[in-house]
């Protein structure tokens, strides 16, 4: 086990410089002029720029601006925002908050509707809710996330309030506000973040369930007479949820990392809104400092799903690092 | 060849695309069409056979075809019946905005008072172009590192593995949105910076798919006895390797050009994909997204445009696998 955990850390190095480099090289090497990125389209006293370019460090060599820029990380600086000169690991220190709740409120609700209809699914293989549950996730596969929200937005924010005369309706943006509970705002978000997510935990669940059913353990153990249900809970599922629970693992990680569209949609004041907002207001350093902040997000989490993987499945640890 | 397969692989599926397998009209995988007693067809002819009998997939083929012909004359019919899609008129964008679907305007106008069905026929011309060329970027570059990763193994596959790794760390969408972001304004007009991004990105997917089905193919016995009759790597690899193992790609690639659909739907949404004058159903959302309230059609039928396309890819990338008979891991 300690071997694995070795071995899949110094698998982490290069992957990690990888991420790094790239990333690196792309907000300060490539194209624009990194000077004017983090400044705006300001005119500017060229002395003022030199100086810039000095206190930026932009005028050293590229291995010891990379070198810089690991240091900084480290040290948890991502830089200052040019619209507001707020430091911007404050500024996701504020939203990454808000972006945690609707990610466990969404994961919530694809475990269970996930896992519910792939295991439905599975056991009444064929029949009318396989067809019906095989059919909507080929749908939420192919949605667009935004439009998604955006219809559902419209249904039960507008047309609901249209048809009751305003006795129900669901907050359709932000977190709080227009008399509503907390809760009732994550609502919509979490079902339009979940939608796509719960699609695919759903055929995970169903192929793998489909896939353990004719393995000889399975047999063996309907052979020593045990229940359908026994067979089920304590044999089938053990294995065929390693898979689902990797996958969800690792959408959580995607969902902590900032959905970008969902909170759009929303005006969820989260770590992707956010980042969508700079954008728009070529606020660079935010951009910059929300993407790697939500890389390293997503590489620790992987790291450590692919981790408590070996943990659930002792298979994994004997195996040479399978990289295919 | 087929046959060995079946066998292989009877009740197993994997991924998860596995559950369209079932659905009805598709061949059965225990059922091989190939039998004795009629001419023989080629691997190609065979798939096409099986294709056919697959309802979704014929609706699937047929609805692109239909879009694709649409989106392709478009310049021939649509400025004539419905206006110029792109052209703002000031002088008549206030009378016509906004209106509500009529014989002239079967979608309404948009909020400069442009037709929206004939933006949206437009939008489909975008998105296909980008869907194919992004996609076969991907492919490109997938193929040459897949190939390479595949065929020699050792040192230069396990750097290639890892530069794939890297690329897989990456949250696709963001970045996508570093790359658009950080290029200059000028940069960024016209479809190819959406293109490059999505194809760039799209690489190591292709790579891992070729590369195993060129590890599966390799140890072949006739590409062994190539090898003993003295023939070059890059002739085993061409005449050899590569056509057994391309089936994949092109299950793979059908799949992704829907994937593809979708991401520059989404990065022209938040702003940062396909810019006017050209049009993009995801920038066409974000523009109508204001008026929700009072017209959701403005948001309603480019979204089903996305929806029925994308869907449109997925179950024909599905009929196509099954009609390859490729097994596919996630």
């Amino acid at each position: 086990m300690l071997q694995y955990i070795v071995r899949r850390l110094i698998q982490f190095i290069p992957v990690f410089f990888g991420v790094t480099l790239l990333l690196f090289f792309i907000t300060t090497i490539l194209p624009g002029d990194p000077v004017r990125l983090r400044t705006g389209e300001k005119a500017m006293d060229p002395a003022v720029y030199q100086e810039l370019r000095h206190a930026y460090g932009f005028d050293k060599p590229w291995y010891e601006q990379y070198v810089n820029y690991l240091k900084n990380m480290a040290k948890g600086d991502l830089g200052t925002s040019i619209r507001n000169g707020r430091r911007v690991t404050k500024i996701f220190q504020e939203t990454f908050p808000n972006t945690v709740k609707l990610a466990l409120a969404a994961i919530t609700l694809e475990i269970i509707f996930g896992i519910g209809a792939g295991i439905i699914s599975a056991l009444k293989q064929y029949s009318f809710w396989d067809v019906m549950v095989t059919l909507s996730t080929s749908i939420l596969v192919a949605l667009p996330v935004f439009w998604l929200g955006m219809m559902l937005q419209y249904f039960f924010g507008i047309l609901m309030k249209q048809w009751t005369n305003g006795a129900f309706y669901l907050p359709i943006s932000g977190v709080s506000g227009g008399g509503f509970p907390d809760w009732a705002h994550l609502i919509l978000p979490a079902i339009t973040l979940a939608s796509v997510s719960t699609a695919y935990a759903a055929r995970i669940m169903r192929s793998q369930l489909l896939e353990v059913k004719g393995q000889d353990y399975v047999r063996t153990a309907y052979a020593k007479g045990l229940s359908h249900r026994r067979v089920l809970w304590g044999h089938q599922m053990k294995n065929a949820l390693i898979p689902v629970v990797t996958y969800i693992g690792l959408d959580l990680a995607a969902m902590l990392s900032g959905a970008i569209l969902t909170e759009t949609v929303f005006n969820w004041p989260g770590i992707g809104f956010t980042i969508y907002r700079a954008i728009g207001a070529r606020d660079y350093p935010v951009v910059f400092g929300g993407v790697t902040l939500v890389l390293f997000v997503v590489l620790f989490m992987n790291l450590f799903v692919d981790i408590s993987y070996a943990f659930l499945d002792p298979r994994i640890r004997y195996t040479p690092a399978a990289q295919e | 060849m087929t046959d060995s397969d079946n066998t292989a692989t009877e009740g197993m599926e994997n991924g998860p695309a596995a559950p369209a397998a079932e659905t009805p009209g598709a061949t059965p995988p225990g059922t091989s069409p190939v039998s004795t007693s009629e001419p023989s067809r080629t691997l190609w002819g065979d798939a096409w056979y099986r294709l056919r009998r697959n309802k979704l997939a014929i609706i699937a083929l047929t609805w692109l075809i239909v879009i694709t012909l649409a989106a392709a004359t478009a310049d021939l019919w649509v400025p004539q019946l419905f206006g110029n899609p792109r052209l703002i008129n000031s002088q008549t964008a206030y009378q016509n905005q906004l209106q509500l679907p009529s014989k002239e305007h079967p979608m309404g106008t948009d909020q400069m008072g442009r037709d929206v069905f004939g933006r949206v026929i437009y939008g489909a011309r975008v998105s296909l172009i980008v869907g194919f060329t992004a996609v076969g970027v991907s492919v490109l570059i997938g193929l040459i590192f897949g190939a390479m990763s595949g065929f020699y193994g050792g040192f230069t596959d396990t750097g290639i593995m890892r530069l794939a790794d890297v690329f897989l760390a990456f949250p696709y969408i963001m970045f996508a949105i570093l790359l658009l972001s950080v290029l200059p304004q000028n940069w960024r007009t016209g479809l190819w910076p959406v293109i490059l991004t999505i194809g760039v990105l799209g690489w190591p997917s292709i790579a891992r798919v070729f590369r195993s089905s060129i590890l599966s193919v390799k140890e072949n016995d006739y590409v062994q006895a190539g090898r003993a009759l003295g023939a070059k790597d890059s002739r085993l690899m061409i005449r050899h390797i590569a056509p057994n193992a391309v089936a994949p790609i092109i299950v793979y690639a059908t799949m992704s050009i829907g994937g593809a659909i979708l991401t520059e739907a989404a990065l022209s949404f938040l702003g940062l994909g396909i810019l006017p004058p050209n049009i993009s159903w995801g920038a066409m959302i974000q523009d109508g997204r204001q008026y929700l309230v009072v017209r959701p059609g403005l948001v309603f039928w480019p979204g089903l445009a996305i929806l029925s396309t994308v869907l449109a890819f997925t179950l024909l990338g599905d009929g196509m696998r099954d009609a390859l008979d490729v097994k596919m891991k996630d």
